[in-house]
């Protein structure tokens, strides 16, 4: 077992050679959990991190498929089936021409662990083709879909493993792979997830990130014996996480002053009650417009040009936009706001200088991959129903999202306090990790 | 030349090459003053031809000798020499022959001034050397025949082939009977002509009917006869014929019979005129199913002549009962006849069929494509007679329009609903309109004006020619105050303040009542869509509701359109763009079409259903496309959106399937068209002076579904399923994907659009642009029983050329010094050169990870700030694909963050190998707005060519940098660089300015 991060991260180099993704993969994992490693002899004893830097089993094959003009394409497909230890493997399928070995180790090794943190039983696998979508036509990505299906299908199933759609892979391609897998097996079963509404998918999918940031918001809130009632929220960005986030905040009582999009922000200082919303989701879903006309709308609103929406005092900010959306000036102006929570509903939104300021100030903030589990929830979600042979309503289905958010609040708690603060960074880490390590020490050397 | 002129017309134009221009007779003075009883020869052949309104008449020279005539034909060219008895220094066997070794193949006729002469000549005459013998009968009338007769000769083979010309057959062998039937048949043909120039819907179109007439051979045994016949037995049109002819060197008196009888056993239904001076051959002919003529009768030319108006199809069309007898209708032109068609007895219909008189009569009107199509139908082929009047009316209809759309008619009230393209003067109809006419012609031509069910048609149009725009400006003079003036507001005003010519005011007035719905009223200047400078969308297009129940308020409306049009040639924005073309301002001048509006009305709005452009060209192909597979840009509603670089859908008609927009659903939601533009039709209270779109607004796709167009090109994104659903009962965002179009077939718009760019192409020469738009009719619509219901009709609005070709020429010529360049690229996107950048901006590549390419792309947006501000327009370098969304890709940048960029080269490390932004949102706006993107192998460096691809990194980096940041360079130049992209090969360069 290795003595230092060094020497592990050399280790892992020298049997992964090339695939630099891998390698930054397994090092942020390994260093957010090093001291649990440290403080727990029975990982290092049976070599946990050895055996869980070590895909189970990699599938790499040949996917051969005639294009419009009648010419024989070759692509490679894969699939990694990184760990089994709490579930059937589960992760999404990914066609991009970028797509080589080592990206799917890093995504699948991940996967583990975001999957572990959902408290549902979910392995952690990654797939997909360096095939590329793009100036294809539909029979096209049909073709190439039953092609791909046709070696994939004799690895997975709905107790082995279980796909999803990733970047290139939506709606209609995972409609090809399901049919192809469907005819080959000679099943209906679940063994996809993100299905089509009518064939086995599950209802809230739009819904279930936004929905969850607020579960997990009001969790957090409530360890400090607060709620969202009467809150005010900032909410950046208006597209699916953002709308959806603003629907909960409204229903838990708490008043939405802001949204954005990338040209600017308004300000509602009134709040942005159910009809106005009605109005941003119609703007931004159908009509496609930008967020400034809003203000065209409600005069009472203020617009504020390329700005985000960090200067305006709030109780509550959701960063539901993009990417580093948060930067240090940015977390000391929600600090200075009177901002005591913070739960991130894109990916990674507030960069690492800002988030140093937000655990300095010891608020309450949610990293994104606790905060916007919601999405992953649902796809498990969508197994059972498949499992279970039944649909649940949309109800149902929150109902569950709630609890399994509640959960993965909870383990973050368990795992992340220190004294009466909760980081709830170190929580989500170590929660997934221990989770999957423990299952992993039970079900012996395997 | 004239664009009218062209395929069907320069067909007509190629018929007749031989012409008599030049007649030498030799003849006594004595004969030719006989001859010359009525007035010079020559002017007696003038009005012979006048009369008939033949063009060009022959001048006759006369020589009283047979030296003199050899010594003229030695210096000058005669088509025909027609020789007399009256000779005296040469017989004119001798002569004949003389004639024949100096001007081998030159007609010579022997012209006899009486029977006597005619029977001594005849006898001797040597055949090789006289090639006709003719009697003068006292009538100037046998000049112009025996012109015909030869010029018929000559022509015949090349006519019949060059234009399905048909022929008379005359068996004749008495040389005083031919000379008198001569005479007459080709009166009588020359008249028939002439009957029908009225016809025409232009002069050439009336021409066209002159020189297409029927030809007429002469035989004179029945041995000839058989043989013409046979030679030309798919283009005979009727038979005349004496009974008592030569066979087989003796006189039958019967072969004319048998000589009828042989070509029945080839065609019931050739009309056969038999002439006797025997009566008791008359129930011989009937039997044979020919008409019998009394040759001593005295009626012997008015029988003729209704053999002619009866049996071969001269004259009106006479509807009989099913015996014959009875006349139920009279058609006197094609129009007629379609309308009596559909309302004649079946018993009458079925008369005509049986006996192909339909066809016959077609034939003679010179509609030999239209005839020919008819005549292998048997009437017993039709289920029904009202299958077969079905079939005659659709077939007439189809081919009158297909006619009438091959060229520009003069305007004229009582046709206006006939004419697709007409016109009012007679001056220049300018650049666009011309583009229109070629393809109106063109789909004539290439038999396209329905493919697979979508027809294809151009919006009736009428073109006001430019004089009636210098007319206008000289009247109200306007000419000074335009050029000085540099207000458009103020020219517009003076413009609409103006009248126009009276004349044209009430022909207006008339075309704005016919036209009925909203009009466009576009620019046609000399200048617009020329080869060379395109011109396109510098001059006004106006757009009216003309729905106004007060024709003086829809005349107002329609002139005031066309003054906004002409004021416009004067306007800032086209001095300019004309300057900048070398042109100076007075040599342009402006025509206008006044088109009818495609699309429907939905309340108040009046749109087509989609509208767009399409190039034959594709600077931007992505997969499978090539660049000669062309590209197209469609968009719900007026085409507006497309031509203003709105979010409209881009696909190749050779692969509709493969759409940049489909690589992902969400890929379609971004990029989708948000709206449309449509005309309102209620916004009648002014017209816009400086802004012609005032009364064109834009309105979201909800109204589109409101009014049901959305449902033949929208589709669902369905956030639930993450994927698109071609049928809006679903819930979710709307998206113009067109997939029940491009995907599903709706109609054929991809094929059309195919051909259309290939045979525009053909026509031009050139790259092509055309502008369309398509109004869908009852598609999707329930239709009550009984009524027709509208088919979707694609329709060409304009046609330009798309690449001038000097551009081309300038990069082909582009010279530079070795060692000039910066970059060289096989793969490259753009077309044109591009000159006045002097900034660079690029990414280091020391120490450069794919990590740090988030930091890179706000560092970029950082520098676009700053250049944008200075109004600096950049090259942009660096490492794989800009505009991803994947970091690990490339650049994630946003397109704010590169809004300055001029150029963007894509320069990637060895082992850095990830396929460039086509297909993206971001291609989308390098599309649109043109800006060059070039791509490099990785690795492809001066040191390290790859395929003669590099870039010289050195030379970047020993420039002095501007600024300077972590990840970025930027470099300001003295002078600007040269970047050329050769978009049909894909070929990109950047040079090194020249210090």
């Amino acid at each position: 077992m290795p003595q230092s991060i060094d020497t592990f991260m050399q280790y892992v180099k020298v049997r992964n050679q090339t695939e630099t993704e891998f390698h930054q993969a397994v090092s942020e994992v390994i260093e957010s959990i090093w001291p649990v490693i440290e403080k727990n002899p029975r990982y290092r004893s049976s070599n946990i991190l050895e055996r869980i830097v070590e895909p189970e089993r990699v599938i790499m094959f040949r996917v051969p498929w005639v294009d419009d003009q009648g010419e024989v394409q070759v692509n490679r497909g894969f699939r990694i089936e990184m760990n089994s230890a709490l579930g059937p493997y589960k992760g999404g399928l990914r066609f991009h021409p970028s797509v080589n070995l080592g990206i799917l180790k890093f995504l699948a090794f991940e996967q583990v662990f975001k999957n572990s943190l959902t408290t549902l039983p979910l392995g952690g696998g990654k797939g997909g083709s360096d095939f590329d979508p793009k100036a294809k036509s539909d029979g096209e990505v049909m073709r190439f879909c039953q092609a791909f299906m046709s070696e994939l299908f004799r690895h997975i199933g709905p107790s082995t493993d279980v796909p999803a759609g990733d970047i290139g892979v939506g709606g209609r391609e995972l409609g090809y792979l399901f049919g192809t897998y469907k005819k080959l097996a000679n099943e209906f079963s679940g063994v996809l997830t993100g299905k089509g509404r009518n064939w086995g998918g599950s209802l809230i999918r739009p819904e279930a990130t936004g929905y969850g940031l607020v579960y997990f918001v009001s969790e957090m809130l409530a360890t400090r014996r607060e709620d969202l009632k009467d809150k005010r929220v900032l909410i950046s960005g208006s597209g699916n996480v953002a709308q959806f986030a603003a629907k909960k905040v409204l229903e838990f009582g708490g008043k939405v002053i802001t949204m954005s999009d990338s040209s600017g922000t308004i300000v509602d200082e009134g709040g942005i009650d159910r009809d106005k919303l009605e109005f941003v989701m119609d703007l931004k879903n159908n009509r496609r417009g930008r967020i400034k006309e809003y203000v065209e709308r409600y005069s009472e609103a203020a617009y504020l040009e390329d700005q985000r929406p960090w200067g305006v005092k709030a109780e509550v900010a959701l960063p539901c936009a993009t990417e580093n959306e948060i930067n240090a000036s940015d977390a000391k102006l929600i600090l200075d706001n009177g901002c005591t929570c913070v739960g991130e509903g894109a990916n990674m939104p507030s960069d690492s200088e800002a988030i140093t300021c937000f655990l300095e100030a010891q608020i309450l903030f949610a990293p994104g991959k606790a905060a916007n589990a919601g999405g992953v929830a649902v796809s498990g979600l969508e197994m059972t129903q498949n499992a279970m042979r039944l649909y649940w309503t949309r109800q149902e289905v929150d109902e569950r999202l709630q609890m399994i958010m509640h959960e993965i609040h909870r383990t973050c708690v368990k795992h992340g306090r220190q004294g009466d603060f909760v980081n709830y960074i170190d929580g989500a880490n170590v929660a997934g990790f221990i989770k999957v390590a423990d299952a992993m020490l039970d079900q012996g050397v395997v | 030349m004239p664009l009218q002129r062209t395929f069907q017309h320069r067909r007509f134009h190629d018929l007749m090459p031989f012409r008599v221009r030049e007649v030498l007779l030799v003849s006594s003075p004595y004969d030719a003053f006989i001859l010359e009883e009525d007035g010079q020869l020559t002017e007696q052949v003038f009005f012979e031809y006048r009369d008939v309104s033949l063009s060009g008449p022959p001048r006759v020279t006369h020589v009283p000798s047979g030296e003199q005539a050899l010594k003229r034909l030695d210096d000058q060219r005669f088509d025909l020499i027609l020789v007399m008895t009256s000779v005296i220094d040469m017989g004119v066997n001798a002569l004949a022959r003389k004639i024949k070794e100096l001007r081998p193949g030159r007609p010579v006729v022997l012209l006899a001034l009486d029977r006597r002469e005619l029977d001594l000549a005849h006898s001797a005459l040597d055949r090789d050397a006289v090639d006709g013998v003719f009697l003068w009968s006292g009538d100037s009338q046998i000049l112009v025949a025996i012109i015909k007769y030869f010029e018929d000769r000559q022509n015949v083979d090349h006519d019949i082939q060059h234009g399905h010309v048909r022929v008379i057959l005359v068996l004749e062998d008495s040389p005083r009977y031919y000379s008198a039937l001569l005479g007459m048949l080709y009166k009588e043909l020359m008249a028939q002509s002439h009957s029908l120039y009225a016809e025409g819907v232009n002069e050439l179109h009336r021409r066209m009917y002159m020189r297409s007439r029927p030809k007429i051979l002469h035989a004179t045994s029945y041995e000839q006869g058989v043989q013409l016949f046979k030679r030309y037995r798919r283009n005979i049109l009727g038979i005349v014929s004496d009974i008592r002819i030569p066979r087989e060197g003796k006189l039958d008196p019967v072969g004319g019979l048998d000589f009828a009888r042989f070509t029945r056993e080839h065609d019931r239904d050739l009309p056969i005129l038999l002439q006797s001076a025997e009566k008791s051959n008359a129930a011989r002919a009937k039997e044979l199913g020919a008409i019998f003529v009394d040759k001593n009768s005295e009626s012997l030319l008015a029988d003729i002549r209704s053999f002619f108006r009866s049996n071969l199809g001269f004259g009106d069309f006479v509807f009989r009962s099913s015996d014959g007898s009875e006349e139920i209708a009279r058609a006197k032109d094609v129009r007629d006849l379609e309308r009596h068609l559909a309302v004649v007895p079946e018993e009458c219909l079925k008369y005509h069929a049986a006996h192909n008189h339909f066809s016959i009569w077609l034939m003679a009107r010179s509609e030999f494509e239209l005839a020919e199509r008819l005549r292998p139908r048997q009437a017993s082929e039709f289920g029904s007679t009202e299958d077969l009047r079905k079939y005659l009316t659709n077939a007439l209809k189809e081919s009158y329009h297909s006619t009438y759309r091959r060229v520009i008619a003069d305007f004229n009230r009582k046709e206006f609903d006939r004419d697709i393209i007409s016109r009012i003067g007679q001056g220049s109809i300018g650049g666009k309109a011309r583009g229109l006419a070629f393809l109106n012609m063109t789909l004539a031509k290439s038999g396209s004006a329905e493919i697979e069910g979508l027809e294809i048609h151009i919006p009736k149009s009428v073109i006001i020619t430019t004089e009636f725009f210098d007319e206008f400006v000289e009247n109200n003079n306007l000419r000074e105050f335009a050029y000085a003036s540099d207000d458009d507001l103020e020219i517009a005003k003076r413009f609409v303040a103006g009248r126009l010519d009276d004349d044209l005011r009430n022909d207006l007035t008339y075309v704005a009542h016919h036209m009925g719905g909203p009009l466009a009223i576009r620019s046609s200047s000399l200048l617009e869509d020329s080869m060379h400078q395109p011109l396109a969308g510098i001059y006004t297009t106006v757009m009216i509701p003309n729905q106004s129940r007060d024709p003086e308020q829809r005349l107002a409306e329609l002139c005031s359109a066309i003054k906004l049009v002409y004021a416009s040639t004067f306007y800032g924005n086209a001095n300019a763009y004309l300057a900048s073309t070398g042109h100076r301002l007075e040599e342009e001048k402006m025509a206008v079409i006044v088109q009818r509006l495609v699309g429907q009305q939905h309340g108040s709005l009046f749109y087509p259903h989609f509208a767009g452009v399409a190039q034959s060209h594709n600077f931007y192909p992505i997969g499978p496309q090539s660049p000669e597979d062309g590209v197209a840009h469609v968009g719900l509603g007026l085409g507006r959106l497309v031509v203003d670089g709105g979010l409209a859908l881009r696909f190749s008609p050779r692969y509709p399937r493969v759409l940049a927009q489909d690589a992902t659903s969400k890929t379609f939601l971004d990029t989708t068209q948000r709206g449309f533009y449509a005309l309102d039709v209620d916004s009648t209270c002014c017209l816009p002076l400086t802004d012609p779109y005032a009364n064109i607004k834009f309105h979201d796709l909800a109204q589109a579904e409101d009014d049901g167009t959305l449902q033949v090109v929208g589709s669902v994104y369905s956030p639930e399923d993450q994927t698109i659903r071609d049928d809006l009962q679903h819930s979710g965002p709307r998206v113009v994907t067109f997939n029940n179009i491009l995907r599903h077939g709706a109609i054929p718009l991809a094929d059309a659009l195919e051909h259309l760019l290939m045979i525009s192409q053909l026509g031009l020469g050139s790259p092509v642009e055309i502008e369309f738009a398509c109004d869908m009719g009852d598609w999707g619509k329930p239709v009550l029983p009984g009524h027709p219901r509208k088919r979707p009709v694609l329709y060409l609005l304009q046609v330009r050329p798309f690449v001038s070709r000097s551009a081309e020429k300038e990069i082909a010529q582009l010279s530079y010094d070795p060692g000039q360049e910066l970059c060289v690229s096989h793969s490259s996107l753009g077309h044109g050169i591009e000159d006045e950048i002097e900034d660079i901006v690029y990414v280091r590549r020391e120490n450069w990870e794919a990590a740090q390419n988030k930091d890179i792309a706000a560092q970029v947006g950082h520098i676009n700030k700053m250049l944008e501000t200075e109004n600096r327009r950049y090259l942009l370098i660096g490492p794989g694909r800009w505009g991803t969304a994947d970091p690990w890709l490339g650049i994630p940048v946003q397109w704010g963050q590169i809004s300055n960029v001029g150029a963007i080269v894509e320069a990637s490390p060895e082992g850095y190998d990830v396929e460039p932004s086509q297909g993206t949102h971001f291609f989308q706006n390098i599309s649109s707005l043109r800006i060059g993107y070039l791509t490099l192998p990785p690795g492809a460096e001066e040191s390290s060519e790859k395929n003669g691809q590099f870039l010289d990194w050195s030379w970047l980096d020993e420039c002095q940098a501007e600024t300077e940041t972590t990840h970025l360079k930027h470099l300001r130049l003295n002078s600007p660089l040269t970047i050329a992209l050769d978009g049909r090969h894909g070929e990109g360069i950047i040079l090194k300015p020249k210090f």
